[in-house]
């Protein structure tokens, strides 16, 4: 017993010698560097880090692949720009909008769906996802289609300014919206009896209802909560690059998010985000390739699949979260 | 509270896994269910517990009827079950199998159902640390976890599929005498299924024998191990 305390220690310090010094880089970096261009790469990494870890909250605990997560943010999008574009609504309780829009399709979709297992939320959600796609590309009157959607900046607060084309502004949001979603997370997978219910399904499923688990109820929760903070990144998105298409909501796009929590490794949340960093620079490294994009994601969940099924995060640490 | 199970029918296509078959679960006793394999054991259990629901026949727990409610809700009525292949949660802690049993059936915070739950693993004299994954412990342990998961659960009513099952002679002691301790102290009535008859002999008060989905006997022990049918049929003609 003795030794098993003393494994756990030396990781846990490790942990902590790689972890804090790599956030305190990753939040200083754009500061300190000053370039529009490295400030534009580390808000990509830090959102698209987080949808795969929120991505991840929901493959990880109950196995629900939401093949249609990039619609649901897309759709946060979309609702925060047109309710800003429209009718005129700031912008930052659009992000509040986006989020509340996406978690409502989700509800409903959970509880039409999450019934079923496996492949059939897979189907259906990836259904619904080119059905929100086709939506927005048939509807130009209110979406502008593929013309492409114009959005307003964030309107200034405090010492922050949105149209300052170093784009630190944006950058301190995304790290502020990044590290509360990444707690909330991390808050209730661990400290509650929520998370203590997904981690019992995770586990099996029987057992779980026998202790008085209804795993319906969790499961819809755990898929609204997903979109909710789908649809929020994606209203935040849609206010930074201020140019929305339906392109956004593509189911490619939804790969990419899989395949960085894959890269990342299932059940960490710090590993979406190292994984996140690694395949946006990575794309914009080998941006001559572009074309090629899904053929180099393929070659990486395969590489991964067969040499680091538990991804980067197992290198660090072997704790799991789910 | 009693349970009364009323000629309960349960198919399986053509096979007939249940056949009418009715008896009662006294609200103090612990009661073995035996029989040969493929008799209907894990079915009946299946049907109590809520994981299958009978073709026809009444499940009555009080005046409620179990056969429509669903796993969850008939563990909370106070009914809960262990099951035969033994299900832990892997990647929980010890302590963390016991809560969720004691957090979805008690409205408690989660730091006062870590407190119980220690209790818990105390009164069943769990032999390993709280803070192991309970994929790492062997085929006792677990299944010494999976019963103080169930206590945690406050039960009334405990079913147990095959617990002691491919369990060493010591360990057999250490549950039947376990499980008399849970009915005696905690007032906790128990329904067993399990092939290791000198266990069901020494533990149980009152026997039920099925063989092909049917109920052929019923009784205490000493009875039982001298049913002309129960020998015939189940033990072969041989003394128990």
């Amino acid at each position: 017993m003795g030794e098993m305390k003393k494994i756990t220690m030396t990781r846990i310090t490790w942990k902590n010698i790689i972890a804090l010094p790599s956030l305190a880089l990753m939040i200083a970096t754009p500061f300190v560097v000053r370039d529009s261009y490295i400030s534009h790469i580390f808000i990509l990494a830090l959102l698209y880090g987080t949808l795969a870890a929120s991505f991840d909250f929901a493959v990880g605990y109950l196995g629900i692949v939401n093949f249609g997560y990039a619609a649901f943010m897309g759709l946060g999008a979309y609702t925060s720009a047109i309710a800003a574009v429209t009718f005129g609504i700031n912008p930052w309780l659009g992000l509040l909008l986006g989020g509340a829009a996406a978690g409502l399709l989700g509800l409903a979709t959970g509880v039409l769906t999450l019934r079923l297992y496996g492949i059939f939320v897979a189907c259906f959600t990836w259904f619904l996802g080119m059905g929100l796609m086709f939506l927005v590309a048939v509807t130009p009157e209110v979406t502008r289609g593929y013309l492409g959607l114009s959005v307003p900046f964030f309107p200034n607060v405090w010492i922050l300014d949105f149209t300052d084309p170093l784009r630190l502004s944006y950058f301190t949001i995304m790290v502020i919206l990044s590290l509360s979603i990444l707690s909330l997370m991390y808050y209730l997978g661990n400290r509650t009896k929520m998370g203590l219910a997904f981690r019992a399904l995770r586990g099996s499923e029987p057992a779980a209802m026998v202790c008085g688990i209804n795993p319906l109820k969790y499961r819809v929760i755990n898929f609204t909560i997903t979109c909710a903070i789908a649809g929020t990144l994606g209203s935040f998105y849609a206010h930074y690059i201020r140019i929305l298409t339906p392109n956004l909501l593509q189911t490619s796009q939804t790969i990419q998010i899989l395949v960085i929590a894959y890269l990342g490794g299932r059940g960490s949340l710090w590993g979406s985000i190292i994984g996140a960093f690694l395949i946006i620079t990575l794309l914009e490294v080998l941006r001559p390739l572009e074309a090629y994009r899904f053929i180099i994601y393929g070659v990486i969940l395969i590489l991964v699949m067969i040499f680091y099924p538990g991804g980067l995060a197992r290198l660090l640490t072997r704790k799991e979260l789910y | 509270m009693a349970l009364r199970i009323g000629s309960v029918v349960k198919r399986f296509g053509g096979l007939l896994a249940l056949n009418d078959v009715s008896f009662e679960v006294r609200s103090n006793e612990i009661l073995g269910l035996i029989g040969p394999n493929g008799s209907g054991k894990t079915t009946l259990i299946n049907c109590i517990s809520g994981f299958y629901r009978p073709d026809s026949g009444r499940i009555l727990y009080g005046e409620k009827n179990l056969t429509r409610l669903k796993p969850y809700e008939i563990s909370r009525l106070g009914i809960t079950r262990t099951f035969q292949i033994v299900e832990v949660f892997p990647k929980l802690s010890v302590l963390e199998n016991v809560m969720v049993g004691m957090a979805f059936s008690n409205p408690i915070d989660l730091n006062e159902t870590r407190h119980k739950s220690r209790e818990i693993l105390e009164y069943v004299g769990f032999p390993r640390e709280e803070g192991i994954l309970a994929r790492y412990l062997n085929t006792g342990q677990m299944k010494l976890l999976s019963v103080a998961r169930a206590l945690a659960s406050s039960p009334k009513l405990l079913l147990l599929d095959e617990t002691v099952a491919g369990l060493s002679e010591s360990e057999q002691t250490k549950i039947a005498d376990l499980v008399k301790k849970i009915n005696t102290e905690l007032g906790i009535a128990v329904l067993l299924v399990e092939h290791a008859t000198k266990f069901v002999m020494e533990v149980c008060d009152r026997i039920v024998v099925l063989q092909e989905g049917r109920k052929i006997a019923e009784g205490p022990p000493e009875e039982i191990s001298k049913d002309e049918k129960v020998l015939e049929a189940y033990l072969g003609r041989e003394e128990i």
